[in-house]
Parts: structure tokens; sequence; C-alpha cells
């Protein structure tokens, strides 16, 4: 077995060298060369809705910069201004803190403020503010609904970099000048994401990349995914030069029977996995079971409890599983922390234990796992941190609440919030074929054209391979109608996947380095776990060959006995 | 599904290969120690007064055999005051009873006997028991009249008898006189030094079982008067006095110390007919008994009729299953899931019954010839295979008579004259 898969690998690694020759291979390794100016991301309110904005400025800031520090205001200081060129403030609030405010005063680099509550900021003080105005468009772009914006007055002389619109009227949304500049609006929902992200090329005066990064998902392939279906699907994309992203769940845990049906009692599908993966396909881990709680079908959450709607609180779910208590329940505040302290250490653990178990048993199946991606994306900070132990890098979006999973961001650029704890976020930005959908096609069509506004959004987007070939050929058209299109080839970057007993690693040359090394109690277990019936065979096989050594003894000793015999007759 | 199967036939096959792998550990052992309460046992019986012993020697028409069997009894080592051969002529249209009365005539202690009224042409349990009522001897030693037991055979079955209490029956060994004669017998005598090694010396020695073989055994009247003596309806009456024994709450010993030669067929037609009536025999005997196995007092016969189950029901059908998803592989890809290691067990029971075999006839002096380790090769691929056919051609004769409701036919094994032999090889 390990003598075949490490064929396999060899010759997956074979294909993969002649693939992608490292000569034809981009000389960067990345789409947008990231600027070096520090960025602090400072930003006032902790509740939910501001943070959904401050990690989405987060991680659009990370796509941009190399260096982005996030710090609340609360834990600002003179030497964290000193240390940044670029500031960028995010308040929804109006701030009291004086004192803390006043620390900007000396602060010469460029600042951005972002809100209502940025205006408090001493290089804002004598802008004048005349009330409220509604606007129906910015630039280009008709709001889905009208925007209520401030009527500011600069002080200064400001190059408005979009104006929004009521009828004929005209008001600065984004401007700036040399030393500062002004977004007012504070929330990224529906369009302002787009005109946001597009205006920070002005705002920071960086070069637009030409080309548009993109990748397509084969989302949600479990051992009873139909094989003829992946692997139509994939081969298609691959017959057209196209990445595939096999996202995988290794094992599927029928809702009814509670019964596991891993890829091992699927092997024709096993078998067009690993075809696809020699020829060059991608496999995200979609965690192990994609299930928490026992009664949901293959659709549910795996590291969010999404009955409860809240982080996973036991290794193994059941009916029992209670509603974390709130503070109030608490005599002290130690009291709470360390109730929090040991529910986050069963969350960890439970997270620790699938990652490895989809790792593991992904690499086992040969088909190691280079990237994460949680079902549903549903995973608490706390999640990420665990996962990033594992990962380098994570698909889709991010959740930025621990307390809904519905509060849920993703910038435009491939980027490293820091939220994800160091993973490389390659952000779904298209959505999906929806079937049910009147228009499916014209539905992602529509985002994706906004996106390609963007300049160097990455244009991510899902296919399910049980929508079989039917939409498939359409989706794939609607990528390659937009110029400087570029596919993201991940083994082009840096990354890894490790375990204590696994690494697979990819230094960026097109290479994927597989290294397993299982003690050999956790192979024989593996191996008993993976070939139940196989394994008892091979200890039939040793219990035998134990007797036919003692059998040959036997054999052996009797003819001795039987020659001494012959020879005390002769005697 | 032909994953299912396969694994459903090779769990069959495997287990009876694991168990039998046990009974040869067990057989070997048996051989190791089975010696050593010997001079104990001598040392008892030289003290004691012995007990009185008929010898039933049932005939039917074996004029060619019955002068050399006779000859064997006339001088066998026990005092003849207490031992008294019976030659049971029945219903013989032949010289046998001839034959045996020239010996009754030189030798006082051979007596011929003739089955008469419903005794009489009913077959060899039939003519036991009528040896039974004629006789009163203690002890009961049984011979088929193609048998010449070593002189010792009849001291040494009857000296286990007063040596061991618990034990209702004392089993010799037998061995294969012609073994020289054809290919067939070549194997019959490979086969009989394993099945009484492996099966009758292993299964003795872990559980004290062992099957009456119908020949050089010894019982105590006691038991058979118990029993009301052999069952007549039964095609393999050995099986079927044994289980009966066993749920006495008596055992059986194997004491392979006492030895007979008997004859086996030379020709495959007579080789079928005897080994179709022992595969019938034991068929209706699991059958019989199996429908009341929870019944049984002994857990031990339950647990030994389940192996006579497995060995000719269950094994047969692994094997046979086997045999057909190899077949329709060689036609129909199955994908049958199963790696290498399906390989390496084939491989693993090949030696397996190599070995085995190897160390029954290394026990045996003489037997482990170069010769016959070809010839158990051989057995491998041609006469095991045959057992295949020949117990589902006996499975089907003996469902075809149970749904006919007929009775069974006692076929009596055709012998070969050892001088005609002789006369041939001058």
């Amino acid at each position: 077995m390990t003598f075949d898969r490490r064929v396999l690998y060899c010759a997956t690694f074979m294909v993969l060298l002649l693939i992608f020759n490292p000569l034809t291979a981009f000389a960067e390794g990345r789409f947008t060369s990231l600027d070096e100016r520090k960025v602090t991301l400072i930003y006032y309110g902790s509740d939910e809705g501001s943070m959904k904005n401050v990690h989405f400025l987060d991680g659009t800031l990370s796509g941009l910069f190399e260096h982005v520090e996030l710090v609340n205001l609360d834990d600002v200081n003179a030497e964290k201004l000193r240390n940044s060129e670029i500031i960028v403030f995010y308040s929804a609030y109006e701030i009291d803190d004086q004192k803390k405010l006043n620390l900007f005063s000396d602060y010469e680099g460029f600042v951005l403020g972002i809100g209502d509550g940025a205006l408090h900021l001493p290089q804002f003080s004598d802008w004048t503010i005349s009330g409220k105005q509604s606007v129906f468009s910015i630039g280009e772009k008709t709001l889905e609904r009208p925007m209520e914006i401030l009527k500011i007055e600069p002080a200064e002389q400001m190059e408005v970099i979009e104006w929004g619109q009521k009828f004929e009227e005209r008001f600065p949304v984004i401007l700036k000048n040399s030393a500062k500049g002004f977004v007012d609006f504070n929330t990224f929902d529906s369009e302002r994401r787009f005109i946001f992200s597009k205006s920070l090329f002005s705002l920071f005066q960086l070069e637009e990349p030409e080309i548009h990064p993109a990748y397509i998902r084969l989302e949600d392939i479990s051992p009873v995914s139909d094989p003829k279906q992946v692997s139509e699907t994939a081969a298609y994309l691959l017959d057209k030069g196209i990445p595939v992203y096999l996202v995988i769940i290794p094992v599927y845990i029928n809702p009814e029977t509670g019964k596991k049906v891993t890829l091992d009692d699927a092997p024709d599908l096993k078998k067009v996995l690993e075809q696809l993966v020699s020829r060059g396909a991608y496999v995200i881990s979609h965690g192990y079971t994609h299930t928490y709680h026992s009664t949901e079908t293959g659709e549910g959450f795996e590291f969010w409890d999404s009955v409860m709607n809240q982080p996973i609180t036991a290794l193994a779910a059941d009916e029992s599983v209670a509603k974390i208590k709130s503070r109030d329940e608490f005599s002290s505040l130690e009291e709470y922390g360390e109730y929090l302290r040991s529910l986050q250490q069963i969350e960890s653990q439970y997270t620790k234990n699938k990652l490895e178990n989809s790792i593991h048993s992904l690499t086992n199946w040969g088909l190691p796992p280079t990237a994460f991606e949680a079902p549903h994306y549903a995973m608490s900070s706390n999640g990420y941190r665990v996962a990033s132990q594992y990962f380098s890098a994570i698909f889709g979006q991010m959740q930025v609440s621990d307390t809904d999973w519905k509060v849920m961001t993703a910038p435009l650029f491939i980027s490293s919030p820091a939220i994800l704890n160091g993973m490389t976020l390659y952000p779904e930005t298209i959505g999906y074929v929806n079937p049910d959908s009147l228009d499916p096609i014209g539905e992602v069509e529509e985002v994706l054209d906004e996106v390609a506004e963007v300049p160097g959004a990455v244009i991510g987007g899902i296919y399910h391979p049980y929508l079989g070939m039917e939409y498939l050929e359409e989706f794939v058209s609607l990528f390659e109608k937009v110029p400087n299109l570029q596919w993201i080839e991940l083994d082009q970057y840096p990354h890894s996947v490790q375990t204590d007993y696994v690494q697979i690693s990819m230094p960026g040359d097109g290479r994927i380095l597989v290294k397993e090394e299982f003690p050999w109690q956790t192979k024989i277990t593996n191996y008993f776990k993976d070939n139940p019936v196989e394994a008892l065979l091979w200890v039939i096989v040793a219990v035998t060959g134990i007797f036919l050594s003692i059998f040959i003894v036997y054999i052996f000793f009797l003819r001795i006995r039987y020659r001494k015999q012959l020879f005390e007759e002769r005697n | 599904m032909a994953n299912y199967l396969f694994y459903i036939s090779l769990a069959f096959i495997w287990i009876m290969l694991l168990y039998h792998m046990f009974l040869a550990q067990g057989g070997y052992r048996h051989f190791k120690t089975f010696e050593k309460v010997i001079p104990k046992w001598e040392q008892k019986m030289n003290e004691m007064d012995l007990p009185t012993v008929n010898v039933f020697i049932p005939a039917h028409n074996e004029e060619v055999v019955i002068k050399q069997t006779l000859t064997a009894m006339s001088r066998l080592y026990y005092p003849k005051d207490k031992l008294e051969v019976i030659l049971i002529a029945d219903n013989c249209s032949d010289r046998t009873k001839e034959i045996g009365e020239e010996f009754a005539a030189q030798f006082p202690f051979i007596r011929v006997v003739e089955t008469v009224g419903e005794y009489k042409g009913r077959g060899k349990s039939s003519a036991l028991n009528f040896a039974l009522k004629e006789s009163k001897g203690e002890i009961i030693v049984v011979y088929d009249a193609d048998n010449t037991p070593e002189r010792k055979a009849v001291w040494n079955l009857v000296m286990g008898l007063v040596n061991d209490e618990g034990a209702a029956a004392v089993v010799g060994k037998f061995r294969v006189i012609n073994a020289a004669s054809t290919w067939l017998t070549k194997f019959i005598n490979i086969e009989t030094i394993t099945f009484q090694w492996l099966a009758q010396a292993g299964r003795y020695f872990w559980f004290k079982i062992a099957t009456i073989p119908g020949t050089n055994f010894a019982i105590r009247r006691s038991i058979l008067d118990q029993l009301n003596g052999w069952d007549t309806s039964a095609l393999t009456e050995d099986t079927e006095l044994t289980i009966r024994i066993y749920n006495l709450g008596y055992y059986i010993r194997f004491f392979p110390a006492a030895v007979t030669w008997e004859q086996e067929p030379e020709t495959f037609k007579v080789w079928w007919r005897q080994r179709t009536r022992w595969a019938r025999g034991n068929q209706y005997v699991v059958l019989k008994f199996l429908k009341n196995l929870l019944r049984l007092n002994s857990r031990k016969m339950m647990f030994d009729l389940f192996y006579f189950f497995f060995t000719y029901f269950i094994f047969f059908f692994g094997v046979i299953l086997s045999n057909a998803i190899f077949v329709v592989n060689l036609f129909h890809e199955l994908d049958l899931q199963i790696g290498s290691v399906a390989l390496v067990l084939w491989g693993m029971a090949t030696l397996l019954f190599l070995t085995e075999i190897m160390i029954a006839l290394s026990i045996e002096k003489n037997q482990l010839t170069a010769g016959n380790i070809f010839y158990t090769l051989l057995m491998y691929f041609t006469y095991s295979q045959m057992w295949i056919v020949l117990v589902i051609n006996a499975l089907f004769l003996e469902l075809k008579r149970i749904i006919r409701k007929e009775e069974s036919v006692w076929y009596k094994t055709e012998r070969f004259s050892v001088n005609k032999k002789e006369e041939k090889t001058v």
C-alpha cells in the first residue's frame, strides 16, 4: 500500500514537473506585489457590526500591504503611531476619549479616516459637516438603496475619488490629498465593498494590478458523490487548462443510520480522484465529516454548532449540547473566564481531531490536501487559530463573529487577515451556481462583473459537481470573458499543510512534496481502521506463519528422531 | 456483491483451516505424550485380573480377505481363556463361513456365528447387534473383515479401557496395508495417516474427542447395553455411536499404540462408493443431531457436530463459492477489492496443507519420502478436489433420499485379493 502510494506521489510529482515547468510559471509567484509601507488599522467600537467591517478592512489592506497591524484604539500609544507610515482609522461612533485622540496630533504620516467617528481625529478637526444627505449612486454605480452620507466641507484642497449623486447634485464620498483621505461610509456591504476596494489604489497611490487571479472550486465532494460527475466536471476544466480545486469531505455520515462511508467504500470515486490529482488537481480539505450534530445531514456544519449558533462545546455532539452560559450566570468574572477557557479547550481539541483526521485520511488515500475550507465557512476565531497550525492556505470567506456564524465577510484580494492567524485567504467572491435560482448563471454574472471592476480582485467561484455538466460551460465562459484573467495555481505559492506526522509542502515552484512519518503503531491502527478486513487477513497470515514455522521445526525434530531410530535399529 | 461473497468464502475456508492448524498442533502434542502412561498401564495389566474380551468381525462375503484376517486374530497377544474372536457371517454366499470354521477348528478361542432372522442381511450394525446377543465378554473389540491387527492391538485397546475409567471406548490407529498398490491407495494412505494424527489425535488432545472409525476399537459391554447396541438405520454406525457415547457422559480415547492394518479401495469406482456412503452417513448424522443440537447433553459433541457440519456443508460451500468466483473472474472483471493478501493467504493455505500432512507422515516410520511429498502436492489439486464433487454428490443423494423417504442402503466395500495382487507383481 505505502509502496503504491509512493509510486503515485512520484508519478504525481513527475506530472506536475512536466506541466508546470518553472520557466513557464510566473516569475514572481505572486499576482500583486505588496506595498512595503507599514499600515496600522485602528478601530473604535467592538460590536459585531463594527468588527465585521474592521475584519473586512484588515483583510483588504493585508491584500495590498505587506505589513498591516490591527489595533484597538484603547491599545494605541505614541510609539505605535510613530512606527506607522499609514494609519487607517475606522469608527462608526463618536469618540469621547480626548486623550487618545490627542495622540494623533503629532502624527505626520498618511491618515485614512473611515466612518463618522474618524472625523474626531485632529487631522479632520477643521472640517465642517453641514448635515446629512442621501445619495442614490456612487460614481457610475447605482446603489441598491439610498445611502445616507455626511455633507463634508473640507478645509483644504481635496481630490474627490468618488462622488455620491442625488439627482443633479453630487457630494464627495471618498476624497483625499497627500496627507489624508476620508471615506464617508462605514459599512462594506454590497456595492460599497467594490467601491471601497477600487478606491484604495488611488487613496494610497498603488499601482493597479493588470490581472485578475481566479479559481473554480468543485465543492462538496464526498464518498457518496457520483464519480462520473466528478470526473466529467473536473476533466472538462483540466482539458481547458483550468486548475481544478477538489473540495473533499473524506467521510460521509448517513444522517439516518449514522453509518460512516469513507472513500474506501467508494473505490470508483477514489480512483477518479487519484487520477485527477495525478493530472494536477488540488485537494482542499473540507473538514472531516461535514457534521457536528448527528441529526444534521451532509449539509451540516462541522466547526460551528449551527443548532445553538455558538462555537463547538463538546467533543462529540449529541442532542444534549447546552447553550453557552452568559456572564450573569457567574458570580465572578474569573469564574466566567475559566468557564469560557474550558469551552475553548474543548473546541480546540475537537478542531484538532477533525483536522488531523481529515489531513491524515486524505493523505493516506493519496489525496494530500493543499488547503483548508471550513464547511459553510463557519468557524470561530479560536477555530481559525487551531486551523492555522495545520494549514497555511484557506479558501472561502471568513466568519468574523464568535456569536453568529452569519457574520461573514471576505476581502476581494488574496490576503492574510489577522483573524486567520497567518493563513492566506483565497477569497470566494462570486458565489456558486444555484440551480434553484431563476437565472443561475445570470446571478453569478452580475456579481462577477462587479468584482472584475476592482483591479486585482480575485474571481473565486464554486461549482457543485452534482450539477453535472449542465451549467459548467456557461459558468466557465463567464470567467473566460474577463480580460487578463489568470488562473491561480496554488503550487506557485509557498504553502504547507502539516501535522505531527504529515508534511505537505509547496515551495512555490510547482512541486507538492508529501512526507508521511506515522509511528508504526499509528500506521497499524490506521491500516486496521481503513481496511479492517484486509488487516484481519494479514493477522491470519501472521498467525499461520507462526504455526507454519513451528510445524517445520516439528518435522525437523521428527526427522532427527527417525534417523536416530534407524541408526539404533541397525546396531 | 462479489466482494462480500468472496469474504464469506474466505471466512468459511479459513475458519476451517485455522481449526485444523490448531488440531495439527494438538496431534503433534498427543504423539509426544500418549506413550508416557504405557509403563504404568502395563504394570496394572500384569497385576490385575484381566477382563474377558470378545472380538467381533462382521463379514459378508469376505472370502478374499478373511483368511489373512483370522490368521492375524489367531496370533493376538491376550490370555486365550479371556479372549473370544467371533466371526459374524452375515448372509454369506461364498466360502467365508467355511474358512472361519477351519480356523475355529484349529483355535478354540475363534468362533463362527451366522446371523439369523431379523438380524440377517441387514448390514454391519445388525450383525454386530446379533453378536452382542450371542456373547458375554466384558469388552467388545470390533475389526472389519479386511483388517490385520498387530499382535498387541487388542491388548493395547483393553489396556486403555481398564486404565481409564472415563473412557467408554478406546480407538486405535489403522494403517493402509496396500498403500503401494495404486495412485489411489497412495493418496488414501496419506489421507488416513493425516486424518488420525490431525483430526483424531488433535481433537483428543484438546477436547478428549475421538470418533469411532468402525474398526480397531474396544468398547465396554455395559455401555453398549445402556445404548441398546448399534443403530441399524445409520449408514455410518460408528459416528452415530460416537455421539451417543458422549451424550452418555463418557469419552472415547484415541490410543495409537493399538495398530491395525487394513485394505483400502484400489479403484476409483470402489472408492467413490465407499466415500459417498461415508459422506452421506455423516451428513445424515449431522442433520439428525443438528435438529436437536441444543438438546444434546454433551457440549463437546455439540461443538464436534458443528465441526462436522462445517466440514460437510459450510466449508464446501466456501470452497465452491471461492472456485466459482475464481472462474467467473476469468471471464468477467469482478473488481475484487482484496489486494495481495489474498494471494499470500492462498500460499499459506497450500503450505499449511503440506506441512500438516508432512508432520503426520514424519510421525510414521518410512512415510516422509520424496514420493509421498510429491503425492501430497498432487493430492492438493486432484484427490482433494475429487472430494468436493463427492460431497456435493452425496448431499444431492441424501436430499433425494429424504425427499423420497427412501431407506438407506448399505454398500459393502469391495475387497481386493492380496494374493491376486501378488501374483500380478511376481
